[in-house]
């Protein structure tokens, strides 16, 4: 009978249980290991695989209630990218929030490196509709983003110039908040055949294994 | 006498080469080039096709007319066969021949061409996806034609239909106003048009018993549709005087905002009953909870599995993914939805058969059944 | 303006913070202006970035640099559609709100159901036909995964009673369900955790830490 007391504790004793708890490793690190899982593993080693040169597309997908989770993984895989010399395509499906985080994130990363914009990376910005501009890239990348994120126009940018579609892209890395990573995989994998590489909150994170495990995603991305 | 020394050098010179091609070629690892526009692509690209054996490597080269300037675009081992140029205008002319470094020396091979590429309707290789689609589209049109025509189509009642109804009791009984949330994405997810549906039938019998509803809207479409579905359903019930445009309202896009004002409305409002029905994201046990902690009667559904563990916990009944299509056909009798329903577990039967047929097959050591699901 | 030597937006952010933050003692004014304050600004900023990022580069632009050239008239159709939508607001014309909404319902439902069709059903079932003769604990997965499959399937077959044999799979079926809410579950209280530790930490590290340290 105890125990069924607990189903009457006040939530606000709850609220700040957990509040305490979430405010001591801030206050005091405690150094806990960060361990990469296989999946994790496997996404580091397919960055490894690119060639210098090669295209990758960085979708920012999220809005601020998803940033503590998912800015550390844009840094990381931002740095991986740059660090192998691959080519940046940045973009923004998630309507609120997505692109600031875009515009910030980037210019963070990118001042780190020696990189020159529109040759080495593009921020083409937040483009409406979910599926359709997905779908469109498969065609054309520049005819969904005339312009980039500060409407500069993408046309004689080398970057823009020389990837066209998904055809030139070797993986498309998405940091995705809701149903958005998912679409990547069942409209983007399954249709243009493009490596689709998922970064998603915990709370997506079940239904994406089942795209692992079917080759639709090359990596659930970081956990 | 400078002119004959120019021609007889020339002449000489034709022969060398012509030596050296004919030795060329009998060493010349790839033969028989034949270029053809790339099958079932959405074009600008060709595919090359030689016979060639040996590990040797050959150049790919590319001109635009078969006299012109070849470049070099690329190279591939002879024994692959193949090779595809991609990046290319459409309906232009291309010609290509294969070349081979022998030593300092390189040997051409004999021009293909032309080609072009163009963009193909169909891609052959998902016939599946096209003989599935068919297959849907026969079977929904034919169980709609019968349920039209006044057939009875069986579908069984899902356990949580009678909680709406007893929901919208309880709402009436203490005199306080139901809330409905028709999820967060727009009118082009079928959850929310199935949303739609169960609002009609809930507003019916608020309609009925004179009951207050609210519907607080994200999505601007879905707040337009929600009005006239409402407002619609107001008339089939009688009273259309009763109804009023307050009842469907619209807040903000943004998720978190919108979860924000739902959840004050609760608090504040203290609805007897929350409907949650349709899409929902992270926004789900924001919402579903504060109505568990006002005391409300909760009735949810959604087909977003991982928001479904939070209504299971927080709300007294939930329709668990296709249960609220199912719902929304069996309360409508809508010929259009239960005929969807229908097709839809005939579907789910075919499924079933092939994969356990391609389990047993699979177990025999072939492939098959595999191979005709796989799609690119 | 930087008191305590913290830029203006910080102390905003921290307000906004503490103020959506103290709904969970009770309702309150603060929490109130908040909200509201959160629901008007994501409004406009969602009309703003859609002006900004869609409809000008997309669709203004092209019409006004170059209508004929490169098929930019074309883009007349979309955007008369897309005008369609507020004639719901005037009476006389409301029924043509109706074809634009067809058209927009018509185009998802067509992404939609190939999405699903070829990106999802068709590969899922493929990756559920599984071999069932090699040994080890492999074989017992993929027992797992055929009888969690079929019987999930089985759950959401509405087509008969379920009653009998049907029934009773039916019952593993949503065992299997409630197993995976479970998973779920967990999952999302570690990233509910999250989003509240990147609050925590901005109050802690990014507003009252310099505070401190002056």
């Amino acid at each position: 009978m105890k125990i069924q007391k607990l189903l009457y504790i006040d939530r606000r004793i709850i609220y700040l249980l957990v509040a305490i708890g979430a405010l001591i490793p801030i206050i005091r690190p405690i150094g806990l290991p960060v361990v990469p899982s296989a999946p994790v593993q496997g996404l580091f080693e397919r960055v490894e695989e690119l060639e210098p040169g090669d295209a990758v597309m960085l979708s920012f997908d999220y809005g601020p209630s998803s940033e503590p989770e998912l800015n550390p993984m844009s840094a990381a895989i931002m740095r991986h990218l740059f660090m192998r010399e691959v080519r940046v395509m940045v973009v923004a499906i998630f309507p609120l929030g997505g692109v600031q985080i875009a515009i910030r994130e980037v210019a963070r990363i990118t001042s780190e490196f020696d990189l020159e914009y529109g040759v080495d990376y593009v921020n083409l910005g937040y483009k409406d509709g979910g599926q359709a501009p997905m779908k469109a890239m498969g065609v054309s990348i520049q005819d969904v983003f005339p312009a980039d994120v500060e409407t500069t126009p993408t046309e004689g940018m080398p970057i823009v110039e020389d990837v066209r579609n998904y055809g030139d892209i070797e993986v498309v890395i998405t940091l995705a908040t809701g149903i958005i990573g998912e679409w990547w995989a069942n409209l983007v994998n399954a249709q243009f055949g493009v490596d689709v590489a998922v970064g998603c909150t915990a709370v997506s994170a079940p239904k994406y294994y089942a795209y692992l495990r079917s080759g639709q995603m090359i990596q659930r991305g970081l956990q | 006498m400078r002119t004959s020394c120019l021609v007889i050098i020339s002449i000489v010179l034709v022969l060398a080469a012509g030596g050296a091609w004919s030795q060329g070629m009998s060493g010349f690892p790839a033969t028989e080039l034949r270029a053809v526009d790339t099958p079932s692509d959405g074009g600008g690209s060709i595919d090359l096709e030689w016979e060639g054996e040996g590990l040797q490597f050959v150049l790919i080269m590319r001109a635009t007319s078969p006299g012109g300037e070849f470049e070099t675009i690329g190279d591939a081992i002879a024994s692959d066969g193949s090779y595809t140029d991609m990046r290319l205008d459409d309906q232009t002319d291309y010609y290509y021949r294969l070349a081979y470094p022998a030593g300092e020396d390189t040997l051409l091979g004999a021009v293909a061409g032309p080609a072009q590429s163009k963009t193909n309707w169909f891609r052959s290789y998902r016939k599946n996806a096209l003989v599935l689609t068919a297959l849907m589209f026969i079977l929904v049109i034919s169980y709609v034609t019968q349920a039209r025509k006044g057939k009875r189509l069986f579908i069984r009642r899902i356990s949580g239909l009678s909680a709406i109804d007893e929901a919208v009791g309880r709402a009436t009984e203490m005199g306080r106003k139901i809330l409905y949330i028709p999820g967060i994405l727009s009118l082009s997810e079928i959850q929310t048009i199935a949303s739609l549906s169960i609002l009609q039938h809930v507003s019916k019998l608020t309609a009925v018993y004179g009951t207050d509803i609210e519907v607080p809207n994200k999505d601007p479409l879905v707040f337009s549709a929600a009005r006239e579905t409402v407002k619609q359903a107001y008339m089939e019930a009688g009273r259309p005087d009763q109804f009023k445009e307050e009842m469907v309202t619209y807040l903000t896009y943004d998720q978190f905002a919108y979860a924000a004002s739902v959840t004050a409305k609760m608090v504040r409002e203290r609805p007897a009953t929350n409907f949650l029905i349709g899409s929902f994201f992270a926004e789900s046990l924001i919402l579903a909870e504060t109505g568990q902690s006002i005391g409300a009667i909760q009735i949810a559904g959604t087909a977003d599995i991982p928001q479904l563990p939070f209504f299971v916990t927080a709300c007294d009944y939930t329709l668990l993914g296709e249960e609220l299509y199912a719902a929304s056909a069996y309360l409508s009798k809508e010929p259009v939805l239960l005929g969807s329903i229908k097709a839809q577990d005939v579907v789910k039967a075919i499924i079933m058969v092939t994969v356990g047929a391609g389990i047993v097959i699979l177990a025999f050591g072939s492939n098959i059944v595999r191979d005709v699901l796989f799609t690119r | 303006m930087a008191p305590f030597g913290i830029p203006i937006g910080v102390w905003i952010n921290a307000f906004l913070t503490i103020c959506i933050l103290s709904f969970l003692y009770k309702d309150n004014p603060f929490f109130r202006f908040a909200e509201s304050l959160f629901a008007g600004m994501s409004l406009g900023y969602y009309i703003g970035i859609v002006t900004e990022n869609t409809l000008k580069p997309n669709l203004f632009r092209p019409m006004i640099n170059d209508f004929w050239g490169n098929h930019n008239f074309l883009l007349v159709i979309p955007m008369i559609l897309g005008v369609m939508l507020y004639f719901r607001y005037i009476r006389k014309i409301a029924w043509l709100a109706r074809i634009a909404l067809a058209v927009y319902i018509g185009y998802y439902v067509g992404v939609y159901l190939m999405q699903k069709l070829h990106g999802d059903i068709l590969f899922q079932a493929r990756d559920t036909i599984v071999p069932l003769t090699m040994g080890g604990i492999e074989a017992v997965w993929n027992v797992v995964i055929i009888v969690g499959v079929f019987s999930v399937l089985v759950y959401f077959y509405f087509s008969a009673e379920h009653k009998g044999a049907l029934g009773r799979v039916s019952r593993v079926g949503i065992w299997f369900l409630m197993i995976s809410f479970g998973a779920s579950f967990g999952y999302t209280i570690m990233a509910r955790i999250s989003l509240l530790m990147g609050r925590f930490s901005f109050l802690v590290n990014t507003w009252v830490r310099p505070m401190i340290s002056g």
